[in-house]
């Protein structure tokens, strides 16, 4: 285990911050047991939440200072018309991946008799659309929180069936804890939902993962660091420390050989407890190989403007945001921050703020501050080009084509 | 309180001593609470039959995030409490409900003025639970405290040789020396003179 250096903290330097019990939580997780946060002078008080709503709530209301969300969450707090606005701040992105779209064992068996690829969403999407419409009733899905890259990831598979599929197709709002008994019950066919459920449909025999979130968005990000922005505005030194604490933790977190030790401190129960434990026999261990969760490596933890436009884009076309343009998103996604605690770690970031999303068919290098870095591809399901530059008033717009060194060179990773 | 029609209040809680007190005192006050434990997709099912005016659901509950699902896909579904939050009386009784740990949704057209009564009285029935659960809390810990402090000092009393006043008053010195509260010195006195005693009882009769 890391030992940090002894350390004195600072001050006033204390933290409140708030998680969902699961996977993807690991990096605060780990921050606080293997003493980063200390090690960063911090006093971080970890808050375990049982819903999205409920920690939304609270920082919205001041008991907490921020914490683990969902990528689209400080998107629709901050710039939400509906409702009162609760503006966040985002510095980093803690986690790629990790979601999947499972289908119940009978439904799948039925895709697998159709004779469809089931690589291909596309194809899995409509040959779903035709079992909705050959047995004349519609397929009932279920979705977790609205906000949420699996509801976003679940209505964009669909839609990719043509535009009459929603017609099809019933999605349920199930809290992802229920989603095991609702498999078990029949009352839903399948869900897009985080780790560990999937992995617990398959263990249970319920459900098979049809396709990963990776298959419709490639690496999008799935959580990140929220903080209330008067909170950053008072506390930019803290803030920054909390980044670098963070960063240290996803960075331990991508070395397979901690996984042992990570899977011992998550399945304590004031962290995922249980729900770890039943996957101890499970053939993967903790990370599914099909989802492709990842938490540093090409530059996982870049904040883009441009793919929290393009998550943007997704809440408006759901109804869930009004139009939102480059002042917004540069006001809530703030890659400078991110920038400045990674480079006083020696780890270098692009110097673009925003790049072509959907170009990148495999991981690509970009131009750093210091040399070269690692960028990890960015498919968008159907070939879809999100192209949106932000106006970075740094650079000359447009410039990422003469910045990219274009990638045809894999790296094994 | 005579308001012109009972609201139709679905409340889910997954204490049920806590339940049943939200529930008497919103009966009292003349609505009508729908209680119910849901279960799988129990949840969206009884939203949908029950139609209630309002739910009042306890913050920890993983059910929240269901129902703001419910509230994007259906509009007449109940919208969270919280959306609401942009008067300055609202935002108080808001912050006091998030404190509680009650989080409520509610379908358009209600008065604001019902929804905050119902909502004060279900956050005064949580705090007063809260409280009373500390208050318990308090007392068993006071209990514990009392049998730490009653078995340190005969251990003093053993091995200083000494009476009851005498030992209580060495433990209550050390105790404002270390600026500890008692019971957490005669915490440390157990074991010091535990362990000793089990290791060396003669040394330590001559030392002292």
């Amino acid at each position: 285990m890391v030992r940090p250096t002894p350390l004195h903290k600072h001050p006033g330097f204390n933290v409140r911050l708030g998680f969902v019990p699961l996977l993807d939580s690991a990096p605060l997780i780990v921050a606080r047991e293997l003493g980063l946060f200390d090690a960063e002078g911090l006093d971080v008080e970890l808050v375990r939440e049982g819903s999205w709503a409920s920690l939304r709530d609270k920082v919205s209301f001041g008991l907490l200072d921020g914490g683990h969300m969902l990528a689209p969450m400080p998107l629709s707090m901050s710039l939400a018309s509906d409702r009162p606005k609760v503006p966040v701040v985002v510095g980093m992105v803690l986690s790629r991946n990790g979601n999947g779209i499972t289908l119940s064992a009978r439904l799948h068996h039925e895709l697998v008799r159709s004779d469809t690829d089931l690589k291909n969403p596309i194809a899995t999407a409509r040959a779903l659309i035709r079992v909705a419409k050959g047995r004349g009733e519609p397929i009932r899905l279920a979705s977790v929180a609205p906000w949420s890259s699996h509801d976003l990831q679940l209505r964009d598979w669909l839609a990719s069936a043509g535009p009459d599929s929603e017609q099809h197709v019933q999605i349920i709002p199930v809290s992802p804890i229920q989603m095991v008994d609702a498999f078990r019950s029949n009352s839903i066919e399948g869900c897009c939902v985080g780790e560990p459920w999937n992995s617990l449909l398959e263990y249970e025999e319920l459900g098979h993962i049809l396709h990963s979130g990776h298959q419709i968005w490639q690496n999008a990000p799935e959580k990140v660091l929220g903080m209330r922005a008067d909170w950053t505005e008072q506390h930019d030194m803290m803030h920054r420390h909390l980044l670098r604490a963070l960063l240290a933790a996803c960075q331990w977190l991508d070395n397979p050989h901690n996984h042992g030790l990570l899977r011992d401190v998550l399945a304590r129960p004031e962290y995922l407890g249980e729900q770890i434990n039943v996957l101890d026999n499970h053939p993967y261990s903790l990370f599914h190989p099909r989802l492709h969760q990842h938490f540093f490596r090409h530059s996982a933890n870049f904040p883009w403007l441009s793919q929290a436009h393009w998550l943007a884009t997704r809440l408006t076309l759901r109804g869930q945001l009004g139009p939102v343009d480059d002042t917004m998103v540069r006001r809530v996604i703030r890659p400078d921050l991110f920038r400045d605690a990674a480079a006083s770690m020696g780890i270098d970031a692009p110097v673009i703020d925003s790049k072509t999303e959907g170009r990148h068919q495999l991981p690509f290098t970009l131009s750093g501050r210091y040399g070269p870095v690692d960028v990890a591809s960015d498919r968008l399901l159907g070939e879809h080009l999100h192209d949106w530059l932000a106006d970075n008033p740094m650079a000359t717009p447009n410039k990422e084509a003469s910045r990219t060194k274009t990638a045809t060179k894999t790296r094994p990773q | 309180m005579n308001s012109p029609q009972p609201l139709r209040i679905l409340l889910i809680d997954k204490d049920p001593e806590r339940a049943s007190q939200v529930c008497q005192a919103l009966r009292y006050e003349g609505h009508e609470v729908i209680r119910q434990r849901p279960d799988a997709t129990g949840l969206t099912a009884a939203v949908a039959r029950d139609q209630p005016d309002m739910v009042i659901i306890d913050m920890d509950s993983p059910d929240r995030d269901t129902l703001e699902n419910m509230s994007t896909l259906n509009t007449h579904a109940p919208r969270p409490i919280v959306f609401f939050a942009d008067q300055p009386g609202d935002r108080a009784t808001i912050h006091a409900a998030v404190k509680a740990g009650v989080s409520a949704y509610v379908v358009d057209g209600i008065q604001p003025e019902r929804v905050r009564s119902i909502i004060d009285s279900a956050v005064a029935q949580f705090e007063s639970f809260q409280a009373l659960r500390a208050e318990l809390e308090e007392t068993r810990s006071a209990l514990e405290d009392r049998k730490v402090i009653e078995k340190a000092k005969g251990l003093i009393m053993r091995h200083e040789n000494c009476d009851e006043e005498t030992a209580y008053r060495m433990l209550r010195s050390s105790a404002m020396e270390h600026s500890e509260r008692l019971a957490v010195m005669a915490g440390r006195v157990v074991t010091l003179l535990e362990r000793r005693s089990q290791s060396s009882v003669g040394s330590i009769r001559k030392a002292s």
